[in-house]
């Protein structure tokens, strides 16, 4: 184990200056990798000389063939390299997801083994009814799946739905209607984006608190209905719809109310469908506001992952009393990584289901906004 | 449908505090009578887009009138008054079909589907696009679009069709035609029709009644070549007629008007200092004519040649002067002399600018 | 010719020269007086027009066509300001949920010994502030510097490598033809995945699982370790090894864990954002370049490089706003207590390990501390980004 334990000021100097090293070294590296590139460019295929009219000179120099091939073999290496790369960053990028799968059908004893399979043996899908049966009875316990599910789904749904209401109602104000004092009020919105929300969080939990809102669903979802950027970002769409369509409308015996939900609504659709799906991904990772304010039961899917799971319902099994290996090793009270890589699929899948759905809308709205879900 | 402004006048406040309002229409009159063409003529900021949406409903009017046949609809909402518009850049909903497009009015209007579907093709007929009835509007050529406006803005059988700009965004080949189609249109419907140009050709070419605008002020009401041939002032004889009118400084010295020390024609008003203005058309080539000018060179259309020269009381670079092409002109010539028609050579006080009749 | 380049040469009064110095802080003043002029003249505008009288000229320009009722204009008088009607939800929720909690944390952080519940509290002063910084809150909570000191490395180091790294999938993912789409698609998919959740697959990678018939198990990270000679190293377990530099722990390994997730989570985005920035480039620039015999990387240095230089110092930016607010990743990868002792804690970690403990004057405290500290990022960011975003 190598375990480097620094104490006193001298080991202090010669962490800095191992630091220091570090970064002379990164540094020279680059310095190196310059040089290397153009000694590697001083290499590269002939070419045509340009600004020498004497082409009797090209016998030697130039060669159009043996260039024309040896640039093709360059391109296919580069092209090989390329794929080579890419391939490799794919898995990584996709490695994990494959490892929560898998770990979440292996049983205890194969996810221990000290040398890993990459394939289950044997599949152990009462893994995933285990999960579904952690119940919150026993103290320190998480809550029900269920329960979960839909305080999420709930808390989900109606936070988007009146989210977007309220950022589309909003944004129309500040894109299409005059008043007085809007243009400060929109400045203040924006001076808002500018201080992160952990400032907010403190006072919001003691406000709640003394409301004697903890353990609704309420205060999961009044505190984040108002977004300050997706109302800018709408408001920008809105006031990118020309004035004169408007007027035509107008014209053509419109209301204000129609001209919004005939007109605006339809046209700036992509935006909205893609507000929609990062606000819905944004409550379904919701974390630590959740956490804060309420009571496990009343909590979200992301708060019930990070709970404990264990093996502790074989008594209502369908498999009977004796179907558990894991207790022959660990007991029924130490935490089981299958379990919870198999909670943990269950966390992820659907928002992989929806990506698959929706990629389009999904990236082009992360392209667009630049939040992070 | 007849349509009588009074004393109609537009004033935005300024934009920023303590600046100048800007006063877009004042106190026009215009009596229009039912089923005529209506070109409003000016440069860019007269004021006349403004007019055409007082008219639509779309602004306010700040004073005066507005009568749709005796009935006042000054502060009648857009969508009450019944009237077609067709804007500058189309204004076509991208997300609709062309055939919902030209429906839409209707919709609002509560028509059922049956009979919206019949009138929107038969408005798409009338402008001959019935074959683009499912395409969206990005779909369609400048043209094409063009049409589906005009048709959505027929549809609703409207009082009156307001038009504004509406051949600006085409190219010059369709611009000839669309402006003949719109003509056609406007023949075939009766509807009393207002359209905005900036485009003097554009507006003498179709209009019925021309109304010629300057900041805001009317400088003339008429029939287009009514206007041409006797404008009331320097700026409606500048803004009509292509080559422009030669202006000259000039003066008027005991009943003759002078162009520097020649007379070019009889005035019988007091002496005073002028601009004399000709019409490119207006020359005469006379050996012994009154005006003498430099020639740079003559360009040759084919079936005219226009002389373009200089003189030192023109306010403009050029005088170009347009002669029939077998008039014969002698080669090389440095200097040519010109009788000027009397009917195409205008007075205007040099103060006011006014025509000195 | 020579007559106009007399008149080129007029003389001009030069403007009267400081030295660098004192121009600097001429130059700062009149900046800011020139932005509390600013928002002066906005605050009055705004005041005048609500109770401002309108004056005879004025009123002459405003409509007097027909002549309306009484009840008439004061319908059109609301309905022009019907538009508050419209804000009015959003504006109550950011009253109660974000303004009035700017207000109070400035305010409360300035309470000694307060708490928040009962709104009890002993005194003004800087006291939070003090025992905050000082580490000496009795309270066995985080440690205010170890946090801040891992804030900083974690997002100092993570977001620039990210950076790079997405710069070079995207260069790659744009300089290849076939399976573009497919190639996008997967490298976007850590995206979507919920930070605990993928946290919890990532500590099972690293962690030194348990005994099993007497030998120790081990995840896949120190198997492949274990190929080239390594020891197992506890990664994110009690073992972990660390440095101690007086009373502060640097718990590489750790931090080592945190950066490779914090990478991986973080290319999606950037490379999404890079690889369309990359896309919207006109081609005709690198038609240009190829008649110009540019090699591959001139191309890429004097091309590439300065078209997505935007979006290059956006990421930048927002990956260095997001990692000083980094949390749940922690969380993710050595649950609650982040890691022993609270040694891999973060800034907003530290802000709810107070909320919890009850001392709600610590957590203001904090998050002021927070607020300023990226409050100057944020300073210097716009004075970088703006030197650098000239091509837009």
């Amino acid at each position: 184990m190598s375990n480097l334990i620094l104490a006193g000021s001298a080991e202090g100097w010669l962490v800095a200056l191992s630091v220091l090293l570090i970064i002379v070294g990164i540094v020279a590296i680059a310095v190196m990798s310059v040089r290397i590139a153009r000694i590697v460019r001083s290499m590269r295929t002939p070419q045509a000389v340009v600004g020498k009219w004497d082409l009797s000179a090209g016998d030697e120099g130039f060669d159009a063939e043996k260039a024309q091939k040896r640039e093709k073999t360059k391109h296919i290496l580069k092209n090989v390299f390329v794929y080579i790369f890419l391939t490799l960053c794919a898995l990584l990028a996709f490695l994990p997801f494959y490892w929560m799968l898998m770990s979440s059908v292996k049983t205890e004893m194969e996810f221990r083994e000290s040398v890993p399979t990459f394939f289950p043996h044997t599949f152990q899908w009462k893994n995933y009814w285990m999960v579904f049966h952690q119940v919150t009875s026993t103290s320190g316990a998480n809550a029900s799946f269920g329960q979960i599910l839909l305080n999420t789904i709930i808390v989900g749904l109606l936070s988007t739905f009146l989210g977007l209401v309220l950022i589309v109602v909003t944004a129309y104000a500040l894109a299409r209607m005059e008043f007085k004092g809007k243009n400060i009020l929109f400045a203040l919105m924006l001076a808002t984006m500018m201080i992160p929300g952990e400032l907010f969080t403190v006072s919001n939990y003691i406000t709640v608190a003394k409301a004697h809102m903890n353990n609704t669903y309420t205060v999961l979802i009044l505190p984040f209905l108002v977004s300050v950027y997706y109302i800018y970002l709408l408001r920008n769409n809105f006031m990118q719809i020309p004035n004169s369509l408007y007027q035509a409308a107008k014209v053509d015996g419109l209301s204000d109310l129609g001209y919004l939900i005939k007109v605006m609504i339809p046209l700036t659709a992509p935006t909205l469908i893609s507000i929609t799906l990062l606000r819905f991904i944004g409550t379904w990772n919701s974390y630590i506001w959740p956490r804060l304010v309420n009571e496990k039961s009343w909590q979200m899917i992301t708060n019930w992952v990070t709970g404990g799971f264990v093996d502790r319902v074989q008594a209502t099994s369908p498999w009977g009393d004796n179907w558990s290996i894991y207790d022959k090793f660990y007991g029924d009270s130490q935490p089981l990584d299958t379990l919870k890589m198999a909670a943990v699929c269950m966390v992820s899948l659907p928002l992989l289901v929806l990506f698959i759905f929706c990629r389009r809308y999904i990236m082009r709205g992360v392209s667009k906004s630049g939040t992070k879900g | 449908m007849r349509i009588s402004i009074q004393h109609l006048t537009k004033v935005f406040p300024s934009r920023t505090k303590g600046g100048k309002a800007v006063h877009a229409v004042e106190d026009m009159n215009i009596e229009i009578p039912s089923g005529q063409l209506v070109g409003l003529l000016g440069p860019s900021g007269c004021g006349k887009s403004t007019t055409l949406f007082m008219l639509s409903g779309l602004e306010t009017a700040t004073s005066g009138k507005i009568l749709f046949d005796d009935q006042d609809v000054t502060t009648l909402a857009a969508e009450k008054r019944g009237v077609g518009l067709v804007f500058q850049n189309y204004a076509l909903y991208p997300h609709m079909t062309v055939q919902q497009n030209i429906r839409f009015p209707l919709d609002n209007m509560r028509i059922n589907r049956e009979e919206g579907n019949a009138r929107a093709l038969d408005a798409a007929r009338l402008v001959q696009i019935e074959d683009l009835m499912a395409r969206k509007p990005h779909e369609l050529s400048g043209g094409q679009q063009q049409r589906v406006a005009i048709a959505r803005a027929l549809v609703k059988m409207p009082n009156v069709l307001l038009l504004d700009e509406p051949l600006s965004n085409l190219d010059a080949r369709l611009r000839l035609q669309t402006r003949e189609e719109i003509k056609r249109i406007q023949r075939t419907t009766g509807i009393t029709t207002v359209f905005v140009t900036h485009d003097q050709e554009e507006a003498m070419s179709i209009c019925d009644i021309m109304v010629v605008m300057k900041l805001g002020v009317v400088q003339q009401i008429g029939a287009p070549q009514h206007i041409y041939d006797d404008p009331n002032n320097l700026f409606v004889a500048n803004f009509l007629g292509t080559p422009p009118i030669n202006i000259f400084k000039g003066k008027i010295q005991g009943g003759k008007a002078y162009i520097g020390e020649e007379a070019v024609g009889d005035a019988p008003y007091g002496d005073r200092e002028v601009y004399v203005g000709i019409r490119p058309e207006g020359f005469i080539y006379n050996p012994q004519g009154a005006l003498t000018l430099n020639v740079d060179h003559i360009e040759v259309m084919g079936r005219d040649k226009s002389v373009v020269s200089t003189h030192e009381s023109s306010t403009k670079p050029t005088v170009r002067s347009i002669i029939d092409s077998d008039v014969a002109l002698p080669e090389g010539a440095e200097q040519l002399k010109f009788d000027i028609k009397p009917y195409k050579l205008f007075l205007f006080d040099a103060e006011t600018e006014e025509r000195l009749r | 010719m020579m007559e106009e380049n007399d008149n080129i040469g007029t003389p001009q009064e030069p403007p009267k020269k400081h030295n660098k110095f004192v121009q600097y802080f001429i130059n700062l003043g009149a900046r800011i007086k020139g932005w509390f002029v600013d928002k002066y003249t906005a605050v009055k505008d705004f005041f005048c027009g609500l109770f401002h009288k309108k004056t005879e000229e004025e009123k002459a320009l405003e409509y007097s066509g027909p002549q309306l009722s009484r009840g008439e204009k004061f319908r059109r008088g609301l309905k022009s300001q019907s538009g508050w009607l419209f804000v009015a939800p959003a504006l109550v929720l950011m009253a109660v949920f974000t303004f009035y909690p700017i207000i109070a944390a400035f305010v409360n952080s300035f309470k000694q010994s307060y708490s928040g519940m009962t709104g009890k509290f002993n005194g003004w002063g800087i006291d939070n502030f003090v025992r905050v910084l000082k580490g000496d809150t009795g309270t066995g909570g985080a440690d205010f510097v170890q946090c801040l000191v891992n804030t900083l490395i974690l997002t100092f180091i993570s977001v620039p490598l990210s950076t790079l790294l997405a710069l070079l999938i995207s260069v790659a993912l744009n300089s290849i033809k076939r399976v573009q789409k497919a190639y996008q698609t997967i490298l976007f998919l850590p995206y979507l995945t919920n930070a605990l959740a993928m946290g919890a697959v990532f500590a099972t990678f690293f962690k030194i699982i348990g005994t099993q018939n007497n030998t120790e198990t081990v995840g896949l990270v120190n198997i492949v370790l274990g190929w080239f000679g390594v020891d197992p190293i506890d990664w994110v377990g009690l073992r972990s090894p660390h440095w101690q530099i007086g009373s502060l722990s640097i718990p590489w390994a750790k931090y080592v864990v945190t950066i490779i997730y914090e990478v991986w989570s973080g290319l999606p985005f950037k490379i999404l954002i890079l690889f369309s920035a990359m896309q919207s480039i006109n081609k005709q620039y690198y038609d240009a370049a190829k008649v110009d015999g540019a090699s591959r990387w001139t191309v890429l240095w004097h091309i590439t490089a300065p078209m997505i230089m935007p979006q290059i110092s956006y990421l930048l930016v927002t990956g260095i706003m997001g990692g000083m607010k980094q949390y749940s990743a922690i969380v993710g990868l050595f649950g609650v207590t982040m890691g022993q002792d609270y040694d891999m804690g973060t800034m907003v970690g530290y802000l709810y390990n107070y909320i919890e403990l009850g001392q709600t004057g610590y957590a203001f405290a904090g998050s002021l501390i927070l607020f300023v500290i990226i409050m100057i990022i944020t300073y210097f960011n716009n004075k970088i980004t703006k030197k650098r975003t000239t091509y837009r």
